[in-house]
């Protein structure tokens, strides 16, 4: 390959751009490029003017599993997809696990007589996957479930908040993260977590600013 | 409707702080274009989506290396998924293809009308398409085979019917008559 002509060298560039140089010569050619400023030059240029053609590409819907697939790899705290992501399963055993989790988590706590009445909230994905259940206890404890490792970062840790109305979230916890419980207890200045919606943020460990949006969020039922 | 080009810049301008929402949302704007031209390069669905994926992971990563004066956003977005999609094709990828059937091929065709038509709608695309119509129709018809389904001379000569060199001399004189119309890169 003779590179030293312009015009040969912009009309390798072309035809690489376009893809009609192919085998043997592509390969060469990109062998090439690194060594070769001019040819890159020649090469962006032709990328910039072919590529304008993109725009009148037809339009057709991606398979939902590309942006799951990018959720996962770029964010890692979005859960790897495993056996036990079966929504089924979580779903049955989530409502265990909270009952399971008042009683031994709070051994002095009765299960409430009005069962039907213990405020719940489950966290999910944006696969409705469940990440966290949240009860609350009579005496107005939190006991909360982490139902899926995730994959926080050692400088960072996942809060939970109340957000109500217009007013700034105000933090009630930090939520467990291994597949593990564990029991918040709040501040009596707090005001009733179940009027108003739950927020649950990632954020640096040294950084325990309200967030603006929420990673995920949840609102209260009854179980 | 296609996103202006104003708001996929400033959604890659906010990619390139890590804005996650800015990203989903230029994701929803533009994988779709991205994708049908994907498809068409590649003929192969699974492919095409491994390589949208794999784009908008390089998107990410490298939107802040976008900058207006080098094109519109849409441009270069098509700069990188395209490059992965000729790359992969041209090493002779052995693996499983999916390739579009009789389906797949009709939802593509049922998009309406195919891009010579789809360039003229294009408002950004005015000097384009002016520079396209000063090709001949069937020289021009080679270098839209090439460029949106991935095709080389010999498949194009087959496709036109016509000798490999004649395909071969339209396709060398088309690039340089475009080159002499859109003039230099930024």
């Amino acid at each position: 390959m003779n590179l030293h002509h312009p015009a040969l060298r912009d009309a390798l560039a072309a035809e690489y751009v376009l893809g009609t140089l192919h085998g043997a010569a592509r390969r060469r050619f990109e062998s090439l490029l690194p060594a070769h400023p001019a040819l890159r030059k020649a090469v962006n240029g032709w990328e910039y003017r072919l590529n304008r053609l993109a725009a009148a590409s037809p339009v057709a819907a991606p398979p939902p599993e590309v942006w799951r697939g990018l959720e996962q790899r770029l964010f890692p705290v979005a859960p790897s997809r495993s056996w036990w992501n079966n929504l089924a399963l979580w779903r049955g055993l989530a409502l265990a696990s909270v009952l399971a989790a008042v009683v031994a988590l709070a051994p002095p706590l009765v299960v409430p007589q009005s069962v039907g009445e213990l405020p719940f909230a489950a966290i999910r994905d944006p696969n409705h996957d469940v990440l966290w259940t949240v009860a609350m206890a009579e005496d107005g404890q939190l006991h909360v479930n982490s139902l899926r490792v995730m994959n926080v970062p050692t400088d960072q840790h996942c809060l939970l908040w109340l957000k109500r109305g217009d007013s700034p979230p105000v933090m009630l916890g930090e939520l467990p993260d291994q597949g593990n419980a564990r029991t918040l207890v709040l501040p009596a200045s707090t005001p009733r977590p179940t009027q108003g919606m739950l927020w649950v943020s990632m954020q640096p460990r040294s950084n325990g600013a309200p967030p603006a949006q929420p990673l995920y969020r949840a609102r209260w039922q009854t179980l | 409707m296609m996103a202006s080009s104003d708001l996929l810049a400033d959604l890659l301008a906010r990619c390139a702080l890590h804005d996650r929402r800015a990203f989903e949302a230029l994701y929803q704007q533009a994988a779709p274009k991205l994708y049908g031209l994907l498809l068409g390069v590649t003929h192969d669905r699974e492919l095409a989506a491994d390589l949208l994926q794999e784009g908008f992971m390089r998107i990410w990563q490298r939107a802040s290396d976008y900058r207006p004066d080098l094109g519109q956003p849409l441009t270069w977005m098509g700069t990188i998924v395209r490059r992965l999609a000729i790359d992969r094709s041209r090493r002779g990828d052995q693996r499983r293809r999916a390739e579009l059937g009789e389906e797949g091929w009709a939802l593509l065709a049922d998009e309406g009308p195919g891009p010579e038509e789809r360039l003229h709608t294009e408002q950004s695309e005015i000097g384009l398409t002016r520079c396209l119509e000063t090709i001949d129709p069937e020289p021009r018809r080679a270098v839209f085979l090439a460029y949106y389904e991935g095709l080389t001379h010999d498949v194009i000569a087959q496709r036109l019917n016509r000798p490999l060199g004649t395909v071969k001399a339209w396709v060398r004189r088309s690039l340089q008559r475009l080159k002499t119309c859109l003039g230099e890169s930024p």
